[in-house]
């Protein structure tokens, strides 16, 4: 299975860094000279540049290179206005690849010593060498270097896919059952109740169409899990992340369960979300998407079934919206089908101090 | 932070003069220090993502603010010295707040805290194992389901409101708030005392036991093999 992993912003740097070293910076160009590897350079650089031990920077540039290595397509995001996901062509991926290879400890691709002079006719020869067929010739490998070094010098973010497994974080699921099992064993809770407790009620998965600002459509999914309603109406937040799973809402949802009956509250626990990285996104494509979100829940939430709140990167003005979409949806307006609202569309008093949370 | 109130009452600590140190400056971190100073607590340590500032004579929180408004963080506040977020963790303190991030005290640093009462303002701050080490030591951990019920029983209120039409004051809100957050803590110390557990065993113990009684109370003879009715 193809699985995709962005870079982080450390990695995204590194990238950068070096392909600034072939984008004929001067500053970088003065300062390299004193360097006798285009390693060194490059470790010794970031870690400036970046404030971290040099040590980090050597973890950075491994743990990049093995991603790249295990690449099957890379796409690069352009910022405004473009903004959209552009794949590295095959042979710039392979450009790439010799471009790392060469910034690495004991080139295998590049020769060694190559660093202060040409340094593009060195990776265009080592391109030919490992990749390039028989027509190949150092121009066309130059062209594909050029191109690279375009691409990811405006990047906002860089996307890896790959066949690779990737290293699972542990399951917040697995963990919330942990918590539920220690509980009934202290209270030698009967079997078909914990077994009851230990599975939602209700979840739901939606796939959301929006019409982003450059006229393409973007389809994003959410989730919303209805855990459990003994004690009342389902309530819990909503969180728009780039990493968000299913099992990390379920966990959520079960959290909210026991946070709502400890505290006494007549409600039962929920929690949803939307797969979306919300920084990436403008206010507009932030609206549409959490008005496309209400249209696709709406007959499942409401003020007596399940009551969404602000969590992660979601805000009181989003709230508004929901509240709005919803209203327009049943023709009146339902104050109570959400909250964490602005105080004047049927927020409450006294909710900073109580801190945020569903 | 009423928790910690009823903790202190719990433990027989005196909060005039109570020491505090606050990880974390958030909306959440925030608030803590100013309702501990209001209470007559003394704020000798915060912190942010950038470090912390430690004044053993105390520090005012609302200047604290409004000095991290101005320059991004509370690093530098005139008057104290710098401190780092992990020796802020093990300062010599009665209440201590982790309000940042998770799995800040550890198997690792758990051993030197030196706090009366930890309460966990951020969401899982004290890892699992951690948490074992703080019980044997016998230091009073307020769980996070407990310390930052805040949002959600507010939540509640607001929705409260929204459906009855008629809206309540700060004071009002304030009010109800102290008063179900206290009678929460109460809930569940009385269950940490009767089955011998640490508060957040009893947290959920008791957030357990009220789910299973409203479901069967709710299902009845439904769950029983007599009955024709399957559940739901």
């Amino acid at each position: 299975m193809l699985n995709s992993v962005e870079l982080t912003a450390r990695e995204l740097g590194m990238i950068k860094l070096m392909v600034d070293f072939f984008a004929e910076k001067p500053e970088l160009t003065a300062k390299i000279e004193s360097y006798t590897t285009a390693h060194y350079a490059l470790l010794t650089t970031y870690s400036e540049n970046f404030g971290i031990p040099i040590e980090d920077s050597l973890k950075v540039f491994e743990e990049l290179q093995r991603k790249l290595t295990e690449a099957e397509y890379v796409h690069v995001k352009a910022p405004e206005p473009i903004k959209k996901l552009l794949p590295l062509t095959r042979e710039e991926l392979n450009m790439l690849r010799v471009l790392v290879d060469y910034f690495s400890e004991s080139p295998k691709m590049a020769p060694a010593g190559s660093f202060l002079s040409k340094k593009e006719d060195a990776l265009a020869e080592a391109y030919l060498w490992f990749y390039g067929s028989n027509e190949g010739n150092g121009e066309v490998a130059r062209e594909t270097l050029k191109n690279l070094v375009e691409k990811l010098q405006t990047a906002v973010f860089i996307k890896v896919d790959t066949l690779a497994p990737v290293a699972v974080a542990p399951n917040p699921y697995e963990a919330a059952l942990k918590q539920l099992d220690l509980a009934a064993e202290k209270l030698k809770l009967d079997p078909g109740i914990h077994e009851i407790l230990k599975r939602p009620m209700r979840t739901l998965i939606v796939n959301i169409p929006v019409v982003m600002d450059d006229g393409s459509i973007q389809v994003f999914t959410g989730y919303r899990v209805q855990y459990n309603d003994a004690l009342g109406p389902t309530k819990g937040g909503i969180r728009y992340h780039p990493d968000l799973s299913l099992d990390e809402v379920t966990a959520l949802a079960a959290w909210m369960t026991w946070k709502t009956a400890v505290t006494g509250l007549p409600l039962g626990g929920g929690k949803g979300g939307i797969r979306c990285n919300p920084k990436e996104m403008s206010k507009a494509e932030l609206e549409r998407l959490t008005r496309g979100y209400v249209r696709a829940i709406a007959k499942f939430i409401g003020p007596f079934t399940d009551v969404p709140a602000p969590d992660v990167y979601t805000t009181a003005e989003m709230m508004a919206w929901i509240m709005d979409e919803y209203s327009e949806i049943i023709g009146y307006p339902v104050f109570g089908v959400v909250t964490g609202k602005p105080i004047n569309v049927g927020g409450s008093r006294g909710r900073s101090e109580a801190t945020s949370g569903a | 932070m009423y928790t910690v109130i009823e903790a202190a009452k719990h433990l027989g600590i005196n909060l005039k003069g109570a020491t505090v140190a606050v990880q974390g400056y958030g909306n959440v971190g925030y608030h803590a220090a100013r309702l501990l100073h209001e209470v007559g607590c003394k704020i000798i340590a915060v912190s942010d993502s950038k470090g912390g500032a430690c004044n053993p004579e105390g520090l005012d929180p609302e200047k604290v603010l409004a000095h991290k408004d101005k320059t991004g963080s509370v690093v530098d506040y005139p008057g104290s010295t710098f401190i780092t977020n992990e020796q802020l963790l093990e300062l010599e303190c009665d209440i201590l707040v982790p309000a940042a991030l998770e799995n800040q005290i550890t198997k690792a640093n758990a051993d030197k805290i030196k706090a009366k009462i930890v309460a966990e303002g951020a969401n899982g701050p004290v890892t699992p194992d951690a948490d074992e080490i703080l019980f044997k030591k016998g230091i009073f951990v307020i769980p996070d389901i407990l310390a930052n019920s805040g949002g959600v029983i507010v939540s509640y209120f607001e929705q409260v409101q929204n459906q009855m039409n008629y809206y309540w004051t700060e004071e009002e809100v304030r009010n109800k708030l102290k008063e179900t957050i206290t009678k929460a803590f109460h809930d569940v110390l009385n269950m940490s005392k009767q089955h011998n557990v640490n508060m957040r065993t009893a947290a959920y113990m008791l957030a357990v036991k009220r789910v299973a009684d409203a479901l069967l109370a709710r299902k009845g003879t439904a769950f029983s093999l007599e009955s024709p009715l399957t559940p739901r």
